[in-house]
């Protein structure tokens, strides 16, 4: 039967999509890249919606942040090298630490796995683009936007100061009255608005944009470990951005939500600040351990060993996530066995991390591992990791914790977990997908230096501040007296510190080296099984020439995995040439669905960050036209954004009508 | 090389054919962590507000009762988890037997079912570990007296 003849009420807006090849050097391939090519100069600069730009901005800005933040650090390290050392004054050293983790953890750890995965989803999933292209620049833009706006009171000695969790009263108006805390409210709320766009867009990407075949069972654990965070931040944003907005209201228009004087409540913030913390620590891994679990497989020649184990480990970890805030509040005085409750929860989540680690584990054992140094980086993440979880099961002990809260031994905790199981996945991910990224290979030799030099200085930087913290040394003190007897313990920390810091510089002269006189990559350099592997290096705007049919879990390994007998079609599929168009695919599936017309670049999102940006400036200033304005000009760029296009009009294909065709 | 079919036939699971209903699924999907949630938050909710209503720390809980009304949470949400395990349980046999037993039309149920046997694979772990989750939480109430001291 005819497909497009069942249906004939929606004849307007049906159309089959055409199937065959588009080569390199065809028409159909020439018109696909007329088509998706963001124009050069400026204009397309700022006007781009490609989520590979998008994706590789991403990461630079998060790593230029990461190295900020790098420098607070070595600077506190200076600084607490020996005793009595005078180089920062309190107050400088309470900014520094507080600076160095708003940036560690929201301007860098997250936004930088956004911009792995902005960019490989696509790829990754089979499309050519993300589902909210425009959505997507807008969310760069605004992180881009909030970045500059936290760091906007730095200079001039202004900066937030009152720690990354910013406890109240001492962040109250009472106790802190520069314009310090409320740079840190409205920037928070600002970057707030950019981690929910953007996780808008990934959920809705993975369910929508899947190539067809690629049914749920079929998506790379990568895919899985962001749509998790996803759905996270989604869930958890709204708490801390509510919970700065009743800190900014307090202190600029007299509310009393904290203000225990008047009958506000300090452990409301606690509360608020971590049901959104703890969920955040998890956001900022998984997808860090995606990574891992679908780049590890290539340097190991076999798939990963339980798929979906470690799928659900993912899954799991999330949720658990968010019923153990209180474990960073045992110390508050809540009631026993209120604690216990969050106490037992906490160590739950031990299993199926232990899940996930025995998997990469067995994938190593029974694969047969090529010592690369992506693959060094992802080895050495598993050992971090295990450090990290098991003095994180330790502090879920409620009696234990009470001795260690506020110690050194949480800041190596803390360290262990978000370097180990964050920036070590995050450089073997730039080792790996680097030839994808710029089409050219890194340099081995300089990357084993990178990786021996890193890991080797995390190990002496941070190990030593367990027992610092056993010691008794207390976190966020600006320096301490000669007889305390933790002078060796903190010259060895920053000697390590500084090593670590030497493998970040190796790291990035080999990035800087490489992207001039790397040896050139071909579609495939590593024979790794996923799609993104399957075109070109750097890939083409379209990504893909025709979009795919998927018929395992590796389509590139078929032959030589046990992937049963169906194979994919990479070279033949639906070819989409009439404007930017892609395939939505339904849910589960992945049953193609309807023919998506995809939005060309445009200027409003970048316009849209920057009122959005210069309107929270408004609020901070207190200049209130000047922030109305602001407003009112988004909502133009808005306006602008919204506008319908006659590109956009057909919106609807024959997909439905096909499949109901096909099933009767 | 692509079989001779028409393209929107080729390779793609099969609608219509699952015989797992979507709400079974759910249920083994998110059954038990859903309960595991509710014991959560209630316990905490009750055991927090029982032995600090207001502005002080209370020697002994509001209600007397509150060990009992915290272990019938616990004792209903683990019921609830075992019960959508049992769910998961059910479907991964199902799953089963129809790998075992395909019917006629092989190629095209095979993806299918692979991913029928996939979510009837994640309810079964996600059931199993909210089931041991719900069970941790409810050892509190064993091993804590409520508003005692740690020290």
């Amino acid at each position: 039967m005819n497909p497009i003849a069942k249906n004939s009420s929606d004849a307007p807006l049906m159309r089959v999509p055409e199937f065959g090849r588009a080569p390199l050097g065809s028409a159909a391939e020439k018109r696909l890249a007329s088509l998706w090519e963001t124009l050069p100069g400026w204009r397309g600069w700022l006007a781009t919606v490609d989520h590979k730009e998008i994706g590789l901005r991403y990461i630079i800005t998060a790593f230029v942040f990461l190295l900020i933040g790098g420098v607070e650090a070595l600077v506190m390290r200076v600084q607490l090298a020996r005793p009595d050392q005078a180089l920062l004054t309190p107050e400088q050293y309470n900014q520094l630490f507080t600076m160095h983790g708003v940036t560690m953890i929201f301007l860098y750890s997250l936004p930088i796995l956004s911009g792995f995965s902005n960019y490989l989803w696509p790829l990754l999933l089979g499309s050519r683009d993300m589902a909210f292209p425009r959505l997507n620049a807008l969310s760069y833009w605004l992180f881009l936007f909030a970045g500059i706006f936290l760091y906007v009171s730095f200079p001039v000695g202004q900066a937030p100061n009152a720690g990354w969790f910013n406890y109240v009263p001492l962040s109250s108006l009472e106790f802190d009255t520069g314009p310090n805390i409320d740079v840190y409210a409205l920037g928070m709320v600002l970057l707030g608005i950019s981690t929910t766009v953007g996780s808008i867009n990934f959920v809705v990407t993975l369910f929508r944009m899947r190539a067809p075949g690629m049914s749920i069972n079929r998506v790379p654990i990568m895919v899985w470990g962001t749509l998790t965070a996803s759905v996270g931040n989604l869930l958890a944003v709204p708490s801390v951005s509510l919970a700065f907005f009743l800190l900014w209201l307090d202190r600029q228009t007299g509310t009393h939500f904290f203000d225990v004087s008047n009958g506000g409540k300090p452990l409301l913030w606690q509360h608020l600040f971590w049901m959104f913390g703890h969920p955040w620590v998890y956001v900022v891994v998984l997808p860090a351990m995606g990574i891992v679990s679908d780049a590890l497989p290539t340097f190991c020649r076999r798939p990963l060993v339980g798929y979906a184990a470690v799928a659900l480990s993912t899954m799991a970890t999330m949720l658990l996530g968010f019923e153990v805030w209180i474990h960073h509040m045992f110390a508050t005085g809540l009631p026993t066995l209120a604690l216990s409750f969050f106490g037992a929860a906490s160590m739950v989540i031990s299993i199926p991390s232990a899940v996930a680690v025995f998997a990469w584990i067995a994938t190593i054992w029974l694969g047969r591992p090529v010592f690369t140094t992506p693959f060094l980086f992802f080895a050495g993440f598993v050992m971090l990791f295990v450090i990290g979880g098991v003095s994180g099961v330790m502090t879920a002990a409620v009696p234990l914790d009470f001795q260690l809260t506020d110690t050194y031994f949480v800041v190596a905790h803390l360290h262990y977990v978000l370097l180990g199981i964050n920036v070590f996945p995050v450089v073997g991910g730039i080792y790996y997908w680097f030839p994808k990224f710029f089409g050219r290979m890194m340099d081995e030799r300089l990357g084993k230096w990178s990786f021996w030099v890193m890991f080797t200085g995390f190990n002496i930087g941070f190990f030593p501040m367990h027992i610092a913290g056993l010691m008794g040394m207390p976190r966020r003190i600006y320096t301490y007296s000669g007889d305390m007897g933790w002078n060796t313990i903190n010259m060895v920390t920053s000697i390590g510190a500084f090593l670590f810091a030497a493998g970040i510089l190796i790291f990035m002269v080999n990035a800087l080296i490489s992207l001039k006189r790397g040896a050139l990559a071909g579609n495939n350099p590593w024979d790794a099984a996923t799609l993104e592997w399957s075109v070109s290096s750097p890939p083409p705007a379209y990504n893909f020439a025709v979009i795919p049919l998927i018929a395992s879990r590796h389509p590139l390994w078929e032959n030589r995995a046990d992937e049963g007998a169906a194979r994919s079609s990479l070279d033949e599929g639906y070819l989409l040439l009439q404007g930017r168009e892609t395939l939505a695919t339904t849910p589960l599936d992945a049953r193609p669905d309807l023919i998506l017309k995809m939005p060309d670049d445009s200027y409003a999102p970048f316009f849209l960050g920057l009122f959005s940006a210069l309107m929270f400036a408004g609020l901070l200033l207190q200049w209130w036209d000047f922030a109305g304005l602001m407003a009112i000009a988004g909502g133009i760029a808005l306006t602008a954004w919204m506008w319908p296009g006659r590109k956009q009009e057909q919106s609807a294909s024959a997909m439905h009508s096909a499949r109901d065709a096909e099933h009767g | 090389m692509l079989p001779d079919t028409e393209p929107l036939a080729f390779n793609l699971p099969a609608s219509g054919a699952s015989r797992m209903s979507a709400m079974r699924t759910l249920t083994a999907l998110f059954g038990a962590p859903l309960l595991w949630v509710v014991q959560m938050s209630l316990s905490e909710a009750l055991a927090a507000y029982a032995c600090y209503p207001h502005q002080a720390p209370l020697a002994a809980p509001v209600w007397s009762s509150l060990v009992l009304m915290l272990a019938g949470i616990s004792l209903i949400c683990l019921i609830g988890a075992l019960l959508s395990g049992f769910t998961a349980w059910s479907l991964w046999r199902q799953a089963e037997q129809e790998r075992k037993f395909p019917g006629t039309d092989k190629n095209r149920l095979a993806d299918a079912q692979g991913r029928r046997r996939f979510l009837a694979r994640l309810g079964m772990m996600s059931s199993l570990l909210f089931i041991i989750a719900t069970l941790f939480t409810g050892c509190a109430i064993i091993f804590v007296s409520p508003c005692s001291s740690w020290f």
